[in-house]
């Protein structure tokens, strides 16, 4: 079934969160199911969102969620429960 | 055993309850529809809305019957200023409620076909107007429409099999059973106490279905 936007954004966070709160890009690509430009669209727009940082880990590029993103990922998971609880 | 007195005090306050639970759950969907992008849910916060003014329209119909039965016992006779506002509120309140049917159907159907639920609407509003009963042509109804509903929560139950869309199925059931109910009472007023309690039920296990989404 096709993910709208809102879908996107909470399966990268929650492949982020899943992880520990950090992960590598290689990974999120791979988690994410999304084309490599598009999935640099989501994360810079995020990063932008501050729901997301880039930081380095034994010299390789990571991804850690910050607490706006954990915050996002409650409060989605919950109205995706209600919207589900009907069908819709 | 409820007397009528009893019930014309106690009903007025399982609406209240009820109309206070839709526009809770109404107030959510509609935030969701906001923060998720989703149409449809706007529809189904729209659809509850629309239940809880119906129901304080409700609320303010049995006020005034009360008002009328305990305190002033001429009502029978003819107070026609207070039974025109009493009747208002009562055609208020159907409508209201037809279009809360309406609108959750067309969260279900989908944009592509909004000319079914306009199309029922319109049967829905005919057919009670027309009606010799308007009391039991507006429960028959609502009974049908709330059936389709359930026709849709079903399905969704028998995708899923989990436990909050069987929360939501049953207080539809529930809310099903109470239109039942209302249109048994022209053989017993019982049916009247029984039905607002379906009501109530109804109301209370989508409030629980909320807390439990929202824990």
């Amino acid at each position: 079934m096709r993910r709208d936007r809102t879908e996107i954004i909470y399966d990268i966070l929650k492949a982020v969160q899943d992880k520990g709160g950090r992960i590598k890009p290689t990974h999120l690509l791979y988690k994410s199911n999304l084309s490599h430009s598009r999935m640099k669209n989501y994360v810079n727009e995020l990063m932008e969102n501050e729901m997301l940082v880039e930081d380095e880990l034994k010299g390789n590029k990571m991804y850690s969620i910050t607490d706006k993103g954990n915050d996002f990922i409650a409060k989605f998971r919950g109205m995706k429960e209600f919207m589900d609880s009907f069908g819709i | 055993m409820a007397t009528v007195l009893w019930l014309l005090k106690e009903d007025i306050l399982f609406e209240f309850v009820a109309a206070i639970i839709a526009l809770i759950i109404g107030v959510y969907g509609i935030r969701i529809s906001r923060y998720a992008k989703r149409r449809k849910m706007l529809f189904l916060g729209a659809g509850f809305i629309l239940f809880s003014l119906g129901l304080y329209a409700r609320v303010g119909f049995d006020m005034l019957i009360e008002v009328e039965l305990l305190n002033r016992l001429d009502f029978l006779l003819g107070h026609h200023h207070m039974l025109l506002t009493a009747k208002a509120l009562l055609v208020l309140y159907m409508f209201l409620t037809y279009s809360g049917y309406l609108t959750i159907l067309l969260s279900f159907f989908g944009e592509r076909d909004v000319y079914i639920p306009v199309l029922m609407m319109l049967f829905a509003v005919l057919a009670t107007l027309t009606s010799g009963n308007m009391y039991i042509a507006f429960h028959i109804i609502s009974l049908i429409l709330i059936g389709l509903i359930i026709l849709h929560l079903w399905k969704n139950y028998k995708k899923s099999h989990g436990t909050n869309p069987c929360i939501v199925l049953l207080s539809f059931v529930s809310l099903l059973l109470a239109q039942l109910c209302f249109i048994l009472v022209w053989f017993s007023i019982v049916f009247y106490y029984i039905a607002n309690m379906f009501v109530l039920l109804g109301y209370l296990l989508l409030l629980s279905m909320l807390i439990r989404v929202l824990k």
